[in-house]
């Protein structure tokens, strides 16, 4: 079966929402055309456009469709894709079916920001489990800290753990000039910042950020007569838990991931992904997910998350770095950061970091969480195909 | 795995003059009915595709509540926010990609008001929402206003009469009066709908998209699989996008993406002569000025009209996010009803947010088994 490959990448510069002058328009066209040029390729190339939304946080009801159309790429179909927090990974996902399905050589996939125009937020989030709960004014930061209760209880540790995730986020953002936030933040400082959520202090939070991802997927013969070395999307797949609290008895891990990574390393013959991965960019937009992703995709043993932490594995030095972009914890546009792990797992795969470069990388993950009760998770596996030339 | 692509089991929920329903109910409801009629269960269903749009479903994120009644429950899924049409696209390349063998797709629409006015003003509304805040939502453009500047266009060239709009819009309701999924199932005369309310000059209530609340689930498999009902074959399809509302094509050429897909879909299909090889078309043309210009880009001027949305199309059913769907139901339909197997069909539909104006169109070529 013919493979799909990320050909190029764009990502424009992450900045507080708040303080956007750009439209979302002007942020996806800069993302769009930095990721054909980095591919070396232009807009008439490409055949098909998948575009991430969420209405409700998002300015006008299925903009992404709106934007898209500005693109110039012609009357190209326009799958647009809305899953929460899922969605940003679910569009090379998306992608990756199309072109191996034969019937599209060049897809480009598009992450709009989310943040930009929301007027408001709360309502937006109550109206999540309109119809099957009562209203109880939680907002996506107390979900994140619920989990993160459910976690130090159920492993007899405390919230200061979280800190450690969150200053390595900090650290590793320094070097990357496309992240929001690019402050050092020790331990103490990250436990010095007011509490948001019992459990989460401001440290441990993400920023709410403006920026636009696009990546260019196409198959593997289109990608040979580009710009960059070969990065195959090996496998990629969604799964969705349940989005009612009342079934989601144990919230002090994530199930669907787990099972999504077994399924995600078996189709791409990884039995040992401590050993096995390189580099990986997760979706952390509280500081305690981190250290749960680590565990679901078998990296450790349930709740010694902290301990691989803290032993430096996963640092941009370690032999396994997660987050070496700073990831959510640093810039958080929606959409555009739940796509933003595939196109920084790429330019490592490519010898092209941004900030680090993971020498010798040649196998990634890649993912993205959200949705109702951070119900589904979107998990891919990008390998690189060849050598890099030197 | 392989690609060939088999209609095992479809199924609707809703559909009559109830409502509004809860939307993981009609969702649960059609795609149980469509997974029974296909003869799988659960753990046979590979990919769960839902098509449907926050507004209409009436929750933030609603694919929290509508995909695990999809059956995608701690398996794969996505949502589309478009046409059910689109969904099936994306149910086809997963099928041919060889990432699947049994795709689920659900388009739902579950209505928020009962009554009727409340519901075509919150549809306006959602229409205004999908448009650009600053040039056109200010101005409340909605796809009525669009679909009428383009009405009132053809007029004016001499292309049509509000007569003719009426006429083609009568025509459609009373073919569809009785079917069973028709949101209007009174008789009516030209002069009825033109004494309808006035949307927007030239075009009445009656000449605009019948709304409805349901759900339309449908079980692809792929010919690998040894579905035990196979009801009909997906045989191709093309797809293509309307240019933004600043283009002006929506005004000029609305049919140029229609044709596009269509030209796209017949052409790996290896259709070449329409009126003699399709049994059956469906097509989705909001107003009944489009009605013309969308069988033209179909390559359909030559079929006769009684074989064109044999069911009164969308002026008789109309159900936002899974007109696709039922769009394709009807044509399978209307194939059984000839009786032809082999008998091909082509399904035109498209969402109808912004008019044709950034619309994804799709062009499906189904084939009775």
């Amino acid at each position: 079966m013919a493979g799909a490959f990320i050909a190029g990448v764009g990502m424009t510069k992450a900045i507080a929402s708040h303080k956007q002058t750009r439209s979302e328009l002007e942020l996806c066209r800069e993302a769009a055309w930095s990721a054909l040029e980095h591919a070396g390729t232009n807009p008439s190339s490409v055949e098909a456009v998948v575009v991430g939304h969420i209405d409700g946080l998002n300015g006008t009801n299925v903009g992404g469709r709106q934007v898209a159309t500005q693109l110039l790429f012609g009357n190209v179909p326009v799958f647009v894709v809305s899953c929460g927090g899922q969605t940003g990974a679910s569009l090379p996902f998306v992608a990756s079916q199309l072109v191996r399905s034969g019937d599209y050589a060049s897809v480009l996939c598009l992450g709009p920001p989310t943040f930009d125009g929301i007027v408001n937020f709360q309502k937006t989030i109550d109206m999540i489990t309109a119809g099957i709960s009562p209203d109880l004014g939680l907002g996506a930061v107390h979900i994140g800290s619920i989990f993160g209760a459910a976690y130090i209880q159920k492993h007899g540790l405390n919230s200061e753990i979280f800190a450690h995730v969150a200053s390595k986020a900090r650290r590793h953002a320094l070097r990357n000039h496309l992240a929001q936030i690019r402050e050092p933040l020790t331990f103490e400082q990250i436990m010095a910042t007011p509490v948001i959520s019992e459990t989460l202090t401001l440290g441990m939070v993400c920023p709410v950020s403006s920026s636009a991802v696009a990546l260019l997927v196409t198959t593997e013969e289109r990608a040979k007569r580009l710009n960059n070395p070969l990065v195959e999307i090996r496998a990629i797949n969604t799964k969705t838990d349940s989005a009612s609290e009342g079934t989601r008895t144990d919230m002090s891990h994530f199930g669907g991931l787990r099972d999504l990574a077994q399924e995600i390393y078996r189709k791409s013959e990884i039995t040992d992904p401590r050993n096995q991965l390189d580099v990986i960019e997760v979706f952390t937009p509280y500081a305690p997910f981190e250290l749960m992703h680590c565990e679901a995709l078998g990296l450790c043993e349930e709740g010694k998350g902290i301990e691989l932490l803290l032993s430096g594995a996963t640092s941009a030095e370690g032999d396994l770095p997660v987050n070496v972009s700073g990831g959510a914890l640093c810039s958080n546009a929606g959409v555009a950061a739940e796509l933003a792990p595939f196109g920084y797992v790429a330019l490592q795969l490519m010898g092209q970091g941004i900030g680090w470069q993971i020498k010798g990388a040649r196998r990634g993950l890649a993912h993205s969480m959200g949705s109702s009760l951070f119900m589904g998770h979107a998990l891919g596996l990008l390998e690189l195909k060849g050598e890099l030339s030197t | 795995m392989s690609s060939g692509l088999i209609i095992s089991g479809m199924a609707c929920a809703g559909f009559t003059d109830e409502g509004p329903w809860p939307l993981p109910e009609l969702v649960f409801d059609s795609s149980h009915a469509a997974m029974k009629a296909s003869g799988v269960t659960k753990s046979d269903i590979d990919l769960s595709i839902v098509a449907s749009y926050d507004l209409d479903d009436g929750y933030a994120f609603s694919n929290g509540a509508s995909t695990p009644a999809a059956a995608g429950y701690m398996s794969s899924s996505y949502r589309v926010t478009d046409d059910f049409g689109v969904a099936l696209i994306g149910a086809s390349s997963a099928i041919k990609a060889g990432d699947a063998d049994v795709v689920l797709v659900v388009g739902v629409n579950p209505l928020q008001s009962a009554d009727l006015k409340k519901q075509f003003l919150h549809d306006e509304l959602v229409s205004n929402y999908s448009f650009d805040p600053v040039l056109f939502r200010s101005v409340w453009t909605t796809s009525s206003i669009l679909m009428a500047m383009h009405a009132s266009k053809a007029i004016a060239n001499g292309l049509t009469t509000q007569e003719r709009l009426a006429q083609i819009a009568s025509d459609e309701i009373n073919r569809g009066r009785r079917h069973g999924r028709s949101a209007r199932t009174v008789q009516v005369t030209p002069q009825d709908v033109l004494s309808s309310q006035l949307v927007s000059s030239p075009l009445t209530q009656l000449m605009l998209p019948a709304t409805i609340g349901g759900a339309v689930a449908m079980v692809l498999v792929s010919d690998r699989f040894n579905a035990k009902n196979q009801r009909a074959r997906l045989v191709s399809y093309g797809a293509s996008c309307g240019a933004h509302v600043l283009s002006n094509e929506w005004l000029t050429e609305p049919e140029s993406a229609v044709r596009e897909a269509a030209n796209l879909a017949y052409s790996r299909a290896g259709i070449t002569d329409v009126a003699g090889q399709i049994d059956i078309v469906e097509l989705t043309a909001a107003s009944p000025a489009l009605v013309d210009p969308f069988t033209e880009a179909l390559g359909a001027s030559g079929v006769s009209r009684e074989k064109i949305c044999k069911f009164g199309g969308v002026r008789s059913c109309f159900p936002r996010a899974a007109n696709g769907g039922v769009r394709l139901l009807d044509a399978v339909e209307a194939l059984e009803l000839i009786g032809k197997k082999g008998g091909q069909a082509v399904v035109h539909s498209m969402g109808n947010l912004t008019g044709p104006a950034s619309a994804t169109h799709s062009v499906h070529i189904v084939e009775l088994i």
